[in-house]
């Protein structure tokens, strides 16, 4: 059975892989995760320059989702090249370093620092975070998000995939500007906008007001985009959003997705990829596909 | 020393019922109760909430541990209904626990408690009665703080440890008409300088406040909070329950849940 998929020159195993923010920047779930059953592991968003992240508290839950203003808090690139990359190197499966910019210089000074690091095969280049004080979201508008990709495009030959936000008017249209650009795949949905209210004190759960809202309750509009992308690109999709079994994970690949992204799961089974992996595996056999690629885009629609 | 956290899958022993909402609950892990310290918590996965639910440990007794806790959400309301035999899937032991010093014998531990905040003193007490010097002169003291009498807990666990128990309650139903803070500022009025003072508390984070004001105008006294905050992963790895601190901001699951309080204000 071929399990085998590829993300740009990234060849993965198997196509489980694990979000930015929910698998550590190294190893740190060493132990309780099982990297052999992964395909690829996103280390959390660097930015260029240590930054704090957002006030707390910084996450709730709704029962069925997860609000999150994490804020890109990290220890900056060069502190992550020299302290973290080194393990996150050792782990036994691929990685995928995603980055966020505040400026499109940003941007560019990570990319040109990456590629020069040879055990870097693929960047995500995080275009959606909700968590920043930004006038936009630069994969909420189609000019930025292709002039970014562009520039960066220039730069590097690495796998650079591009996360886009589902907080917009026509996911389909940032899409198509991103493949344009000559990015090599696009990873989606990032969280959409949450607010939770306490109404004792009338004042915002989240010590940042607003967040990301992740889990369960978003994975028909996060199906809904992925398929709707991955008909209108020819690049690979990364389809996520709210996956937490093996049949949520296969139709995302129905749907359109070449690799599918586990996030808030990993909070609650850091082993998550075992039973899904196996899920998948059961199912290709009873379906009698025997190559996972034969699935992918499948949707009878 | 500490050993790593793992996916451990137990079963409930029994829930017990001590107060209308404050619930004990017992299950059977060798390796968590031979692995963890005080101050360190546990987290479980309880339907039907989604994220996990970080728990202090209360108590280790043999092979058995013990979790107390109060209803305060539908998490914490499923775990008050389970029954003997329900399974348990829980990650742990997680987090950096109370710092236990070799026993001295000028030294004195005094542990505050607030409100549900007992739950990881308990363990503490059990632990710091272990590590005494042989000839105790002082015992370790416990403050412990509720809004009536009903919620007063485990006096009578820290008594047969041998602790020297002082309860303040809000309205004066049970022990001093006072609050532990008022309690903490009497015992160190009376301290003499042949006595080094060890203080451990977990309560609100008001009462930390208010420890540390008192604790600013004695200086050789280490102080050790247990911190509280919203989690998400538990294991370090997604910045979701920081505190704020000196240095910034620090994962409570992860730098803490026990902080030195001079750290903190």
């Amino acid at each position: 059975m071929e399990l085998k998929v590829k993300i740009g020159k990234l060849k993965l195993r198997n196509p489980i892989i694990c979000a930015s923010g929910t698998f550590g920047s190294s190893d740190e779930l060493k132990g309780l995760a099982d990297y052999a059953s992964i395909g690829a592991v996103t280390a959390k968003t660097i930015t260029l320059n240590p930054c704090p992240g957002n006030c707390p508290p910084r996450i709730y839950e709704t029962g069925c989702g997860v609000i999150n203003s994490v804020g890109l808090e990290g220890k900056g690139l060069e502190n992550f090249i020299a302290e973290d990359l080194p393990r996150l190197s050792k782990v036994k499966t691929e990685f995928i370093l995603s980055i966020g910019g505040f400026s499109i210089n940003e941007y560019k000074t990570m990319v040109k620092r990456l590629s020069q690091e040879k055990a870097v095969e693929a960047i995500e280049l995080n275009l959606s975070c909700p968590n920043i004080k930004r006038k936009k979201i630069i994969s909420q508008s189609r000019k930025d998000t292709y002039e970014t990709i562009k520039i960066l495009r220039g730069l590097t030959k690495k796998t650079l995939i591009a996360k886009i936000t589902p907080e917009v008017t026509d996911i389909k249209e940032i899409a198509v500007a991103a493949c344009a650009a000559g990015a090599d795949a696009i990873s989606t949905v990032n969280t959409f906008f949450g607010l939770a209210v306490n109404i004792q004190t009338g004042a915002p759960y989240l010590g940042n007001c607003y967040g990301g809202y992740s889990g369960r309750a978003i994975k028909p509009m996060a199906l809904y985009r992925v398929w709707k992308v991955s008909r209108a690109v020819k690049i690979p999709v990364i389809g996520g959003g709210g996956i937490e079994t093996a049949d949520d994970a296969l139709e995302f690949i129905i749907a359109g997705a070449t690799a599918i992204s586990l996030g808030t799961v990993n909070f609650i089974d850091p082993a998550a990829s075992v039973k899904i992996l196996r899920g998948i595996k059961n199912y290709l056999k009873k379906k009698k596909i025997n190559n996972i690629n034969q699935l992918r885009g499948s949707l009878d629609a | 020393m500490k050993q790593a956290a793992k996916n451990i899958k137990a079963r409930v022993k029994e829930v017990k019922k001590l107060k209308s909402d404050v619930f004990l609950l017992r299950f059977t892990s060798s390796y968590i109760s031979s692995n963890s310290y005080p101050g360190q918590f546990l987290h479980l996965k309880i339907k039907p909430v989604l994220l996990r639910r970080p728990l202090s440990i209360h108590r280790v007794q043999g092979k058995d541990v013990f979790i107390l806790f109060r209803v305060r959400g539908k998490g914490t309301e499923a775990l008050s209904r389970l029954k003997p035999g329900a399974a348990l899937d829980i990650i742990g032991p997680l987090g950096k626990g109370f710092y236990v010093p070799r026993p001295a014998s000028n030294v004195q531990h005094i542990l505050i408690a607030g409100g549900l905040g007992v739950a990881p003193l308990v363990f503490l007490a059990k632990k710091l009665t272990e590590t005494k010097d042989p000839k105790p002169k002082n015992q370790n003291l416990i403050l412990l703080g509720a809004k009536t009498k009903k919620e007063v807990l485990c006096e009578k666990e820290f008594k047969d440890l041998g602790c020297k128990v002082y309860v303040a309650t809000e309205d004066g139903s049970r022990g001093h008409k006072s609050t532990v803070v008022a309690l903490l500022k009497g015992i160190l009025r009376h301290t003499t300088c042949d006595l080094r003072y060890t203080i451990y508390a977990c309560g609100p984070k008001e009462m930390f406040y208010e420890i540390h004001k008192i604790i600013k105008k004695y200086p050789g006294i280490n102080c050790q909070v247990s911190f509280e905050q919203f989690m998400g992963c538990g294991l370090g790895v997604c910045h979701g329950c920081v505190i704020e601190t000196k240095k910034g901001y620090k994962k409570v699951c992860k730098d803490g849940p026990v902080f030195n309080l001079r750290d903190i204000f």
